[in-house]
């Protein structure tokens, strides 16, 4: 059954010609630095933090985020930072197609591959790399430098290995991210019926 | 009533849903049927051949094992079985082994001589069980003038936790260089204990079997009576015949035992009064013991079960457990039915599948597209569901779908359920028209069928059961909460064409057939009027017997081509069956003049009050 239609405030989105949503309540530093890929949605009280870059001037690609995704209300983007030979430096973060970011969650991790889900109120510690087909519970810390292999559920504080993932999880989560884009509609205020009408 | 409440604890499938039942029940329930007809132990298996889409008709799932009802996600397709499986009925192989942390793919030979661990630079923490991370103490140190007069010769590394803050400094662990820290670790590792012990052992049986070489021509008889009563009683000597390794190193030992034993011995003395007296140091420690802290918890003991320490400070770093990916073989051809593409010695990090048989790939995929009126259900009141089916093949199919039949009247079904032994009994033959020929209600039916008998013929004729059984089904009929009609029982379903897909949808002009609400490129909707007849909070739930079948029309059989599902076995122009069951969940029986479910619940709760 085709689900419920999440409606949205139009006023409150600006869509891009790509068909990013991205809320004007989310605070996106230094967008220049930012690239998505399209199709993403981007909700209220977001945090991307394209700011923390390594020193130089000019832009670069601080935060990379691919197609399909949804970065959840209250969530945190935030590059992770290392001390390299005494050099405390921030690096860049890509963040794959399919990627779904529950609310309240903080990522800083290196890399997260396609089609994972990471649930609400999740810390996603500093340099963790995600590889592809992992999911992410509800409420779960990773510690930094941690690798998470594909088709893998992790739960918990510390966050452990739960179970494995069937190899068909490809489709549905890919289902799953393209139908809430299209699921994720624009709410046509009564007012601005009348006045095209 | 109890039965009822009971089953519907059992299946909490949350609403909607479309499941499928894989053909392992339909083989689970004939191998029962059979036990029952016969009372023999073990169960026999079911021929083969028995197993085809006219016998799968016999047995809709019903509530006992709806908890084993699978999304079509979680399906196999074998198409060379034309059948579907599910994860309960496929056999697995190791396809390989590979460090979670690393990624690195581990080869099978060192898998073993390395004790399933990984090779590289990862350990885990031995108090929180997480990654340890490589620290040079250069980093650490605050930069300060002491921290420039180290130079890199002089620098060290060693390994810490990013969670608890462990370091293995606490063990007297620190490294020379950053990299190769295993080999680096293997010497420290050699003089342990047990690690001692073990070389020891190896040496000592190495030594054995060397010195011994012409000993395999030795008779089972005389090796019997050598080992007669003393070690080894559990192998039999035909077994030991047919392993002339075991044979020679069982022939080595004993004797090497008699010979040398007091050598091996002896070490053994010496080693065991040393553990004696670090038992007692161990004992005085504790009893002084101040800190609780100091003690490790039990599954930290389990993590070293070599010596289970209890300090804290006995604990040591071990190497990463590794991980396996497996390949999914079917149980009865064992044809590959999921198999990753590996690329050896590299990071298997990029998934892409050499083989995969999903059965969305072959079986029409079946959604509930809508509820007409989408509504809460009353007892009564007619719904309409659109089902929307969706055909992966490149090929046409038929579909025709076959359900239970319907209660007719409420009071005669609770005393007697309404049964079609005719149609029972003149067992479908072509496999096209399913007729409803359900051995669940025929277990009910005139007392004439049972005095035939029982039988074992499956794929002819339906096993007539025993008195047990009757009463197992009779419970089970009892839950059926809804009155189902499909009109439209046979359709077609044209072929899925990948270069369609992204064209626009074009209104096909031909004359709609009755009960199908909508036709899209390879996909039909039909119109299922579902009309719930149980008690309030009964679950509506209806099953369907779907049988598709198509003909193989592609001239040349391409092997090669693993996106085309390639039935192997069919030869070009032959109609091909496949049946499956299905059951689709709706939702509730709500209370009338109740809207949502807020309010019901409420309701329910005073109820339960009074
Ligand atoms: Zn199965
Ligand atoms: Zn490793
Ligand atoms: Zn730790
Ligand atoms: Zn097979």
């Amino acid at each position: 059954m085709e689900e419920e239609i999440i409606y949205y405030d139009k006023s409150e989105y600006i869509e891009t010609d790509s068909g990013n949503k991205i809320s004007r309540k989310s605070v996106i530093s230094v967008p220049q630095n930012i690239v998505l890929g399209g199709k993403t949605i981007i909700q209220q009280n977001c945090i991307i933090r394209g700011d923390l870059r390594r020193k130089g001037s000019g832009y670069a690609v601080v935060i990379g985020i691919g197609k399909y995704c949804l970065l959840g209300e209250d969530s945190i983007i935030r590059p992770p930072y290392k001390i390299y030979k005494g050099v405390f430096s921030y690096y860049p973060m890509k963040i794959s197609d399919y990627v779904h970011i529950g609310q309240r969650t903080i990522v800083e991790a290196a890399r997260i591959g396609q089609y994972v889900i990471i649930g609400n109120d999740c810390v996603i510690g500093r340099f963790s790399v995600i590889k592809e087909y992992c999911r992410i519970l509800d409420n779960t810390v990773i510690p930094p430098n941690t690798v998470i292999p594909s088709f893998s559920v992790y739960g918990g504080n510390p966050g452990r290995f739960i179970s494995e993932l069937p190899e068909s999880s490809q489709i549905i989560f890919e289902q799953k991210a393209k139908q809430y884009y299209d699921r994720f509609i624009a709410k046509i205020e009564e007012d601005d019926k009348k006045t095209s009408n | 009533m109890e039965h009822l409440n009971k089953n519907n604890n059992k299946n909490n499938i949350p609403f909607p849903y479309v499941y499928y039942q894989c053909t392992c029940q339909v083989v689970s329930k004939i191998r029962r049927d059979i036990f029952f007809s016969t009372n023999q132990f073990p169960l026999k298996e079911p021929v083969e051949s028995e197993i085809n889409s006219t016998t799968i008709s016999h047995f809709p799932p019903t509530h006992f094992n709806h908890y084993r009802l699978k999304s079509i996600y979680n399906l196999y397709f074998c198409p060379s079985c034309c059948e579907i499986h599910c994860p309960d009925c496929v056999k697995n192989d190791f396809l390989c082994f590979y460090c979670p942390n690393c990624l690195f793919d581990v080869p099978q030979a060192s898998v073993v001589s390395e004790q399933n661990r990984c090779i590289r630079n990862c350990f885990e923490c031995p108090v929180c069980f997480n990654v340890l991370t490589v620290v040079s103490q250069k980093d650490v140190l605050p930069t300060s003038a002491s921290t420039s007069s180290i130079t890199d010769e002089q620098n060290s590394y060693y390994l810490a936790c990013n969670v608890c803050q462990w370091k293995s400094l606490e063990i007297d662990l620190s490294f020379d260089k950053s990299t190769g820290l295993y080999l680096q670790l293997q010497k420290k590792e050699s003089v342990l204990p047990h690690e001692v012990e073990f070389q020891n052992l190896r040496n000592y049986y190495d030594k054995c079997l060397r010195s011994n070489s012409n000993m395999n021509s030795i008779n089972t008889k005389r090796l019997s009576a050598l080992f007669g009563n003393s070690s080894s009683l559990l192998i039999s000597p035909s077994i030991i015949s047919h392993i002339p390794d075991l044979k020679t190193k069982l022939i080595l030992a004993k004797r090497e035992n008699n010979q040398k034993s007091d050598e091996y011995n002896k070490t053994n003395d010496n080693q065991d009064s040393t553990i004696l007296m670090e038992d007692e140091l161990e004992m005085i420690r504790l009893k002084n013991l101040e800190n609780m802290e100091e003690l490790t918890s039990l599954e930290q003991k389990l993590n070293q079960p070599e010596d289970q320490p209890k300090f804290l400070s006995h604990l040591r770093i071990h190497r990463i457990p590794l991980r396996v990916k497996l390949q999914t073989k079917c149980n009865k051809c064992e044809k590959i039915l999921i198999k990753q593409e590996i690329q050896k010695m590299k990071k298997p990090s990029n998934i892409r599948f050499a083989i995969k048989c999903f059965a969305r790939d072959y079986i029409p995929n079946i959604f509930i597209q809508q509820l007409i009126p989408n509504k809460p259900l009353y007892k009564d009141m007619p719904v309409q569901v659109l089902l929307k089916f969706v055909n992966p093949l490149s090929q046409e199919i038929q579909v025709s779908l076959t359900t239970l039949p319907n209660k007719q009247n409420e009071n005669e079904n609770k005393s007697k359920p309404k049964i079609d032994t005719d149609i029972k009994k003149s067992a479908p033959k072509s496999p096209m028209s399913p007729i409803f020929g359900r051995r669940t209600s025929s277990l009910m039916a005139s007392p004439k069928a049972r005095k035939r008998g029982p039988s074992l013929k499956i794929s002819t004729a339906p096993i007539i059961p025993t008195k047990i059984k009757e009463e197992q089904y009779k419970k089970s009929e009892g839950v059926s909460s809804c009155n189902v009609t499909v009109l439209a029982k046979n359709f077609k379903i044209p072929a899925y064409d990948p270069l369609k897909e992204f064209e626009n949808e074009t209104e096909p002009t031909e004359q709609k057939q009755v009960g199908i609400f909508e036709k899209k490129k390879n996909s039909v909707s039909i119109v299922v009027e579902v009309r719930p007849t149980g008690n309030v909070n009964d679950r509506v739930e209806f099953p369907i017997l779907v049988t598709y079948s198509f003909v193989n029309d592609q001239k040349e059989v391409d092997n090669e081509t693993p996106i085309s599902p390639n039935y192997a076995e069919l030869s070009h122009g032959v109609q091909k069956f496949v049946s499956f069951w299905t059951v689709i969940g709706i939702g509730k029986i709500v209370e009338e003049n109740i809207d949502n479910n807020k309010d019901n619940k409420n309701k329910e709760n005073k109820n339960k009050k009074k």
